[in-house]
């Protein structure tokens, strides 16, 4: 110890350094307005459609906007789990993709498996985004649910900036289900 | 062992942060423009096991950096070495390293640009174009048929509006012709196709017939291929009714336009991913070189260890040498010119091992040499003194003590007028000596008297290293003593020689007159014959006994001298003269007197003529009185058994005090004058002392030291 000791204050000293600088950066970005936002749930009893309907609200900007433009399919997963009380892993997810056909000139929203819809206009389809179909969940306590950009369909030269980023971070956190 | 386990892995993971470093640079691929990467750079486990590694790794290159930087400061042996190959190594690998990033850096950019050349993608950009047109010709033909078909539908009836509308899903080749209400409810509805059997009323409806357009449409993506969907307003009202309608499209034209559509699309994509594709490599770049440098000074720090270690070695090894170590080798495996520095250095310290030894040797031998003469000047009768270059006091022998009466060694490192003032009667000697070293003389010798009127004989050499004396001095008295002793001892033996021959036959031939005439011869004859032959028999006697006596002085017996004790010999002696009247005698005998090297037939000799010279000198009929003590004392650092033969006769003449012991010194009416010189010889012999003294209430003492 005796002759590293000066070594080893001095590599505290560098990781209290680096340690700080990521909790101010973390800081920063959590101050920053997120792109994508689960705006409320709702339960849906009685009704043609038995679920939970969620709001969404996307400002699609910068690159995922350009992406978008250019070809560029982006894919999310609208997911859901239970808490009880410890949260286990994701129990299900909805697959949701937008793009843009050429040949149309449209964009394209499609829901899993579901036929594509068109929409000439990009407001309409983000429109269209925000109010995904209801998920077949059964009413009851526990229920979380998140939205986030899947990273992995994206174009692998696409991931690591989509991962580094700030303007591809299109993720919300767990949100619980009243 | 349990301690150095985690020691072996930690030192190991630095090696394995550097390997799985290694790995990743060959197989992480940042491009993964048409296949799945082998190695996904952004999968989380890749960053994090690589953000791992490069932070053990450069926590391992900091720490030992560190130690080094602090080693060179404490100037350890072989740390600037290894320093100096250190920066070397570094400036030998990081700049080509950076060099050949930066260039790498600009070929994939301008690679990456030359694959985009705009003209492509305008190419690309007309050919989607032509379908585009092709469909917005066809949606305009259909749609001025759906033009008049709605003219012709609102002229008819229900029934007919229904037939005609029948009649139109054959004449326009339409898939679907649905009519809706105001109420958005289906009026009519006819398919050719199954998918549109059921009806759907459109999402979107013509808002008005601005702008010429009183009509939607859009192509619709199916499995099969796209369907045309028009949708067309019968009126300008809010709540029009609508007649929505789909079409097919050529099979070829759909195939073709669907492959350009790929195309196109995929080229419009890989144009826009080249900015994140020159992204991705440049990061997967990066991170090659980092882990390629961190790599480079991790491995420079410990080849320059390693390197230096064998100096590091060699430098405490001489180190240890310097300090008197000549035990430490050196390990010989290798065959560089390290190694033959290696060898050459332990063949060094063996020889010098051998030297050593061979000096240690040298300097017993002298030190024996040195006991030994020390030994002899201690034990000879003499006394020695030295003097240093300064006429100072160094050493002085037992002899010199005893002669000079003083403790001599106590004023070692006084000068001579120092010693002549603490010591007033060795004055002559000290001035004899300053005088001779005045004038410089090699040497000299002379007799002095000292204060005390003792007469010594002098002799002084001059030391050859720092000048100083070394005196040799014997009593003079002492000295002719010695002389007188050995002349009167080859006196004695040649009387004894020339004498004792004739003894025997003067004695048988009076012995014979006696017994051949004495019968013979008148009374007044024999009586003259008898006293005349008695006297001759009696006076041979008495010549007899002093020719033994003069013969045993002569020739002294060979001394056999055992260990043994003084006690039974004295209480031996004392048994024997047990039965004389007018001797008695006084023993005090120490009970813890060591034993003593005694030749046991001479001390019994010594004693009797103790006895002897007691009783002889005391005139009868007075009795003798005889004290026997013994006990142990010390002098000049020697220890002595001390044997006090005291009597109460009338003492010793003064006059012969000094000469007592020499041979027919005696002032006793009777004897051979030979007893107490065979005591003083008994003594020498012995290597003891012997004086006399003068007791305080009458008589003599004699006062005999043995050596212990």
């Amino acid at each position: 110890m005796g002759k590293t000791g000066l070594n080893f204050r001095r590599v505290s000293a560098f990781a209290t350094c680096v340690v700080v600088l990521c909790l101010l950066s973390g800081t920063t970005a959590a101050i920053a307005t997120p792109a994508l936002r689960l705006v409320d749930t709702e339960w849906l009893r009685g009704s043609v459609s038995e679920g939970l309907r969620v709001r969404l609200a996307l400002e699609l900007s910068g690159e995922p906007l350009q992406a978008l433009e250019q070809g560029v399919a982006l894919p999310f997963r609208l997911q859901w789990r239970r808490c009880e009380p410890g949260c286990g892993d994701v129990l299900g997810e909805q697959r949701i993709e937008m793009r843009h056909a050429p040949l149309l000139q449209r964009y394209m929203l499609q829901f899993d498996d579901s036929p594509p819809r068109q929409f000439p206009f990009r407001a309409a389809l983000l429109g269209a985004f925000e109010q995904p179909p209801v998920l077949p969940l059964a009413p009851a306590a526990g229920w979380q649910v998140r939205v986030r950009l899947w990273r992995e369909g994206l174009p692998a030269p696409l991931r690591l900036p989509a991962l580094l980023r700030d303007s591809w971070q299109l993720d919300t956190d767990w949100q619980a289900v009243p | 062992m349990r301690q150095a386990k985690p020691r072996w892995l930690l030192s190991l993971l630095p090696w394995l942060s550097g390997l799985w470093l290694g790995l990743l640079a060959l197989f992480l691929d940042g491009s993964g423009a048409a296949v799945e990467p082998r190695l996904d750079p952004s999968s989380t486990w890749v960053i994090g096991s690589a953000a791992i590694a490069l932070v053990v790794l450069l926590a391992a290159s900091l720490q030992q950096l560190a130690a080094l930087v602090q080693a060179a400061r404490r100037k350890e042996a072989g740390a600037r070495l290894s320093w100096r190959l250190l920066r070397q190594m570094l400036v030998v690998a990081l700049p080509p390293l950076l060099l050949l990033y930066v260039a790498a850096l600009k070929f994939i950019h301008s690679s990456i640009e030359g694959w985009f050349v705009p003209d492509i993608a305008q190419g690309f950009q007309n050919a989607l174009a032509v379908p585009q047109r092709v469909m917005e010709l066809e949606q305009q033909r259909h749609a001025l048929q759906l033009r008049s078909l709605v003219t012709e539908l609102q002229a008819l009836a229900t029934a007919e509006r229904d037939a005609r509308l029948l009649q139109a899903l054959d004449d326009l080749d339409a898939l679907e012709l649905s009519l809706f209400g105001t109420d958005r409810s289906v009026l009519a509805s006819y398919a050719a196709d199954p998918r549109f059997v059921l009806p759907r009323y459109p999402e979107q409806v013509p808002a008005s017939f601005a702008g010429g357009r009183d009509y939607l449409y859009q192509l619709e993506p199916r499995d099969d291929g796209y369907v045309l969907h028009l949708v067309l307003a019968l009126d300008s009202s809010r709540n029009a009714p609508v007649l929505q309608a789909r079409f097919g499209l050529d099979p070829v034209l759909q195939t073709l336009a669907s492959r350009i559509e790929d195309q196109a699309r995929a080229y419009q994509r890989l144009s826009y991913l080249r900015g994140a594709l020159r992204y991705t490599l440049s990061a997967v770049l990066s991170f090659v070189l980092l882990a390629s440098a961190l790599g480079a000074v991790f491995l420079a720090l410990a080849l320059a260890r390693r390197i230096a270690r064998p100096i590091q070695r060699l430098a405490a090894a001489t180190e240890a040498v310097a300090q008197g170590d000549l035990t430490v080798k050196l390990d010989e495996a290798g065959d560089d010119e390290l190694t033959a520095l290696a060898r050459g250095f332990n063949r060094m310290t063996r020889r010098l091992t051998e030297a050593d030894q061979r000096v240690r040797a040298g300097q017993a031998e002298l030190e024996t040499e040195r006991a030994y003469l020390a030994a002899v000047i201690e034990r000879i009768r003499s006394g020695v003194i030295t003097f240093d270059g300064r006429l100072r006091l160094t050493t002085a022998n037992s002899a010199a003590h005893d002669l000079l009466e003083a403790e001599l060694l106590s004023l070692r490192g006084l000068t001579t007028t120092e010693l002549a003032a603490a010591l007033p009667a060795t004055a002559p000697l000290l001035l004899a000596l300053e005088r001779g070293y005045a004038t410089g003389s090699a040497e000299w010798r002379e007799e002095l008297a000292l204060a005390d009127d003792r007469r010594l004989f002098l002799r002084v050499a001059r030391l050859p290293e720092d000048g100083g004396l070394v005196a040799v001095f014997d009593d003079a008295g002492e000295v002719g003593r010695l002389q007188r002793e050995t002349a009167w001892g080859e006196v004695a033996r040649r009387l004894a020689h020339e004498i004792k021959n004739p003894l025997t036959p003067i004695q048988l031939a009076a012995e014979r007159l006696r017994h051949r005439y004495l019968t013979r011869l008148g009374p007044e004859d024999g009586q003259v014959l008898d006293r005349a032959t008695q006297t001759i028999v009696n006076q041979v006697d008495a010549l007899k006994t002093m020719v033994n006596a003069f013969s045993d002085y002569a020739k002294a017996p060979r001394l056999r001298p055992e260990r043994q004790a003084l006690a039974p010999l004295v209480q031996e002696i004392v048994e024997l003269y047990r039965g004389e009247d007018r001797l008695s005698f006084q023993i005090e005998l120490d009970s813890q007197l060591p034993a003593l090297r005694l030749d046991s037939g001479r001390i019994r000799q010594l004693l009797h003529n103790l006895i002897s010279n007691a009783c002889e000198a005391q005139p009868a009929p007075q009795p003798v009185l005889l004290s026997i003590t013994a006990q142990v004392v010390s002098e000049a650092s020697r220890a002595f058994v001390e044997l006090l033969v005291a009597d109460n006769g009338p003492g010793v003449d003064a006059s012969i005090v000094e000469r007592i012991f020499e041979p027919y010194v005696s002032t006793k009416p009777k004897g051979s004058g030979l007893g107490l010189a065979i005591v003083k010889r008994i003594i020498d012999e012995h290597g003891g002392q012997i004086r006399v003294e003068q007791r305080s209430g009458g008589g003599a003492q004699f006062r005999i030291r043995l050596p212990v």
